[in-house]
């Protein structure tokens, strides 16, 4: 009829049903895939309704045993004591996670080490210190290095390498090349190279990683003491044996109101450094104190840097001018390294020790290796099957709450602002209770096993899940919803139509990386008896049995990893 | 007071002002429209053609003035009214504003929204019959080979289409096109242009089109409207001997040395503002989108 008529096909040969792809299949293999594994987790943690409702008198009578919460008088002084260990513990932790990660960064980034069998190695490492959590490398130290607070930073420094290195490397990895070819160009040596054409980009990169890398910390410290690596979490350990339980109660606030003021401290911090010029990626001036935000304390890189960055902005022979920017960084960095300094000298750890560990770190790990399979029992088998399931189970209760629930926190689906205001605030409480903490106290209810441990992965993984999906809904463009809203469709149906469809490669993303979450947290849940491999791995760390400890270890790595292979791969498929 | 069968549009000494009255978008506009006319708006960005199609189906509220659609008061209406104005009017976005994740098919099926109940998030959830007629209109525009491709991997000028029939599955019976091809290449405009004015013919459906190509205008209007500051400078039917001189006076008055167009920067504020409040209107929850820190974004594996 006219040029428009490019159709070759005739209109009945066109199905009326979407063609199976690629991307679908994989879309409805991991909806089964879930589905099987949720229905088979809570099966397995013996979860069911009833099972809640019959337990319902006991809950009430040991909720009235804990009311009202309380701070015991007496205990005032010892408590304010480990909330300074949790914080400077957290703080330490981060630091040394940030300082080794640097190194290892360097190595594993494809374009600073062509050599790929070193690039592997460093991988391995940070992929291996990323999948085992914090309170399971607390449990070794603890019985290496005593009971206290150098444990707790060592664990939080370990743990952390892994993932600040990985996000690091990825910086490194996407620098631009132009600067660091200038740098080349002029003659410089490789260290030069390394400094200014390509630290000076990452920066940025470094210090929002380390921030966020310390929120986190201060989140995971306060359970630390769980296993006797100091902090508040002691207190709990203690309130718990002597079944204390208003003094329990009252610290599970004490913790909450922490989390709570450590988020506003950093983000508060986040504003006024990333807000500034380091924000805009202005190298010259916040270089040096950029640095010393990290507590990277070597005068010596500083030095080495000062001449080709501040030449840049300033003329030969004076420095660069005290602009605000320039005093509001170097008091962060200045109030950073004191921090660093505080936080041995204030929980008093003897850097001498510390230096020592640091050492011994090697031979700890050696002991770890496992040197046959007598460790592989049916129990160890049985109770890591458990572990899985309460990652299914817990994943599950948690979604089937906060993907309904992340609707009315995004700020573009709420029905209305309260609403919104409403949701984000009780996402940000729930998400304030640390889960092994409500582990506690659900064990003490409901009894010990996986039932309390799924229940209390479950509720205290509906805030963050909440929360990380309502972001995703938020970033989803609103064109097409105009689209949509303008044929005369409803709110709810512009909601199906215009933004469903948009967040779903993202939300599922969130969804695998929630279920990676839930696995790692149910590792260690048996350490306070709320089922799960935890519990065998907390008996071979009371005996002293380290090749048993090595071997459950490892073996929850290859859960956690091959799981993280599976998710990135399904990402993949369906983006 | 009904307005005639016949009378699709009717607007009366209609006024929008942005910015408490600082900026004024349309000046005391009064136009009707009868029914199955094609009429083209003309006129430079910023002099409200925009404003004045979004005040027909109700994403704008007016300062003053009378505006009614298909003997609809529009300001008046809300809720299930409104949306059952929107259902009979056609919107086409200068951006397509199409889902580019979902398919062609899924695209066009969500014009029919407005006669389901409910959310539908796949094409599975529509019955079979709608999604035939998707497909037909999909084949309207000349599309219906790429009935399940993701519109994303299609061209601007097929997406448009794609657009075109998801309005057409409306069933409208007035169609506002808002720049349709502003965002296209020439020769591709000419095409979406013809598929456009060529399906409204042949469902006897009334046309508001906004454009600022003058010689597009000529070859497919029965009425241009010029629209200069917020006013109406040019109301003339088109046949033949219309002269293209006598149309682009509305610009040539605009802009003789050049110099003028930097007069016209408030009103493009205008359309700013003017977009601004329509997302503040459309959604209660307002414009509270919170400020996210970069490194959130990052994926962190904790």
């Amino acid at each position: 009829m006219t040029a428009l008529s490019t159709s070759t096909v005739r209109i009945d040969q066109v199905p009326l049903h979407k063609p199976w792809n690629r991307s679908r299949v994989t879309l409805v293999l991991v909806a089964i895939g879930a589905a099987v594994g949720s229905v088979w987790g809570l099966r397995e943690v013996d979860l069911s309704l009833f099972s809640i409702i019959d337990g319902w008198p006991e809950t009430q009578n040991l909720l009235e045993r804990m009311w009202a919460p309380t701070i015991a008088a007496e205990d005032r002084g010892f408590l304010t004591g480990l909330v300074f260990d949790t914080f400077f513990m957290a703080y330490a932790g981060t630091a040394i996670g940030v300082l080794l990660a640097i190194p290892l960064a360097f190595l594993a980034a494809s374009n600073v080490v062509p050599f790929a069998p070193v690039r592997m190695l460093a991988r391995a490492v940070i992929v291996f210190t990323r999948a085992v959590p914090t309170l399971v490398f607390a449990l070794v130290f603890v019985r290496v290095y005593g009971i206290g607070v150098l444990p707790g930073i060592l664990a939080i420094g370990i743990h952390s390498v892994g993932m600040i290195a990985k996000l690091l490397a990825d910086a490194i990895e996407d620098i631009d090349p132009g600067p660091r070819e200038g740098v080349i160009a002029t003659g410089a040596g490789r260290m030069q190279e390394m400094v200014t054409g390509i630290w000076s980009q990452i920066i940025p990169s470094v210090i929002s990683i380390s921030l966020y890398r310390l929120e986190i910390d201060f989140r995971g410290a306060p359970i630390l003491g769980f296993v006797g690596a100091g902090g508040i979490g002691l207190a709990i350990r203690g309130y718990q044996g002597n079944l204390r339980y208003p003094e329990l109660l009252g610290v599970t606030f004490l913790i909450v109101v922490l989390v709570l003021l450590m988020e506003m401290l950093s983000a508060i911090t986040r504003r006024a450094i990333l807000g500034s010029e380091l924000g805009s990626a202005s190298i010259g001036r916040g270089s040096s104190s950029g640095q010393a935000v990290l507590g990277v304390d070597d005068p010596h890189s500083v030095a080495m840097m000062s001449p080709a960055t501040t030449g840049a902005s300033a003329p030969s022979g004076s420095s660069a001018p005290w602009t605000r920017d320039r005093i509001k960084l170097n008091v962060a960095g200045w109030g950073a390294l004191g921090l660093l300094v505080g936080s041995f000298t204030i929980p008093d750890v003897s850097i001498r020790e510390f230096f020592t560990s640091i050492g011994d770190m090697p031979n700890v790990f050696w002991r770890l290796v496992p040197k046959d399979m007598t460790w592989l029992t049916d129990r160890v088998v049985n109770d890591l099957l458990e572990t899985v399931a309460i990652g299914f189970a817990s994943t599950f209760l948690a979604l089937v709450v906060a993907v309904p629930l992340s609707f009315f926190a995004a700020a573009n689906t709420a029905p209305s602002r309260m609403v919104y205001r409403f949701t984000r605030l009780l996402a940000l409480l729930i998400r304030a209770a640390p889960d092994l903490v409500i582990a506690v106290i659900l064990v003490a209810a409901i009894g010990l096993g996986p039932a309390a441990g799924t229940i209390a992965l479950a509720f205290g993984m509906i805030g963050f899940a909440t929360k990380l999906l309502a972001d995703n809904i938020e970033e989803v463009p609103d064109a097409p919803r105009d689209g949509v809203f303008a044929t005369g469709a409803t709110r709810v149906q512009e909601v199906g139509t215009g933004v469903t469809p948009q967040v779903l490669p993202s939300m599922l993303g969130n969804m695998l990386y929630l279920f990676d979450i839930s696995l790692r947290s149910s590792t260690v849940l048996g350490i306070v008896g709320a089922g799960g491999i935890g519990f065998l791995l907390n008996n071979a760390a009371k005996t002293l049995n380290f090749e048993v400890m090595g071997g459950i270890i490892l073996s929850i790595f290859v859960i956690v990893y091959s799981i993280e292979l599976l998710s990135s791969w399904v990402r993949r498929q369906v983006i | 007071m009904m307005s005639t069968p016949a009378t699709a549009v009717e607007v009366s000494n209609l006024v929008k002002t942005f910015d408490g009255g600082r900026v004024r978008a349309l000046d005391d506009v009064s136009f009707s429209v009868p029914e199955g006319q094609l009429l083209v708006i003309i006129g430079l960005s910023g002099s409200g053609k925009s404003t004045l199609l979004r005040h027909l189906n109700g994403l704008h509220q007016p300062t003053s003035g009378d505006v009614r659609v298909l003997g609809v008061d529009v300001p008046a209406s809300k809720g299930a009214e409104l949306r059952g104005l929107r259902r009979d009017v056609g919107f086409v976005f200068q951006q397509f504003n199409i889902v580019g994740r979902l398919s062609c098919v899924e695209n066009v099926l969500s014009g029919a929204l407005g006669r389901l109940r409910g959310p539908r998030v796949g094409a599975w959830m529509y019955p079979k019959a709608m999604r035939r007629e998707a497909i037909e209109q999909l084949d309207r525009v000349g599309l219906a080979d790429r009935a399940w491709q993701r519109t994303d991997t299609l061209s601007g000028g097929q997406q448009q289409r794609v657009a075109i029939a998801r309005t057409m599955m409306q069933r409208p019976r007035i169609v506002l096109a808002d720049e349709p091809v502003a965002s296209l290449d020439p020769e591709i405009s000419g095409q979406v242009m013809d598929v456009l004015f060529r399906l409204c013919l042949e469902d006897n459906i009334t046309v508001l089109c906004s454009l600022h190509q003058v010689d597009l205008a000529l070859g497919w209007a029965n009425r241009l409207i010029g629209l200069r500051d917020g006013k109406i400078v040019l109301d003339t039917l088109v046949d033949e001997t219309t002269a293209h001189e006598k149309v682009m006076d509305v610009y040539l008055r605009l802009d003789p040395d050049g110099k003028k167009i930097e007069e016209y920067q408030p009103s493009r504020s205008a359309r700013a503002s003017a977009e601004e409040e329509l997302r503040r209107a459309r959604r209660q929850a307002g414009a509270f989108a919170t400020g996210r820190d970069a490194v959130e974004t990052i994926d962190v594996r904790g």
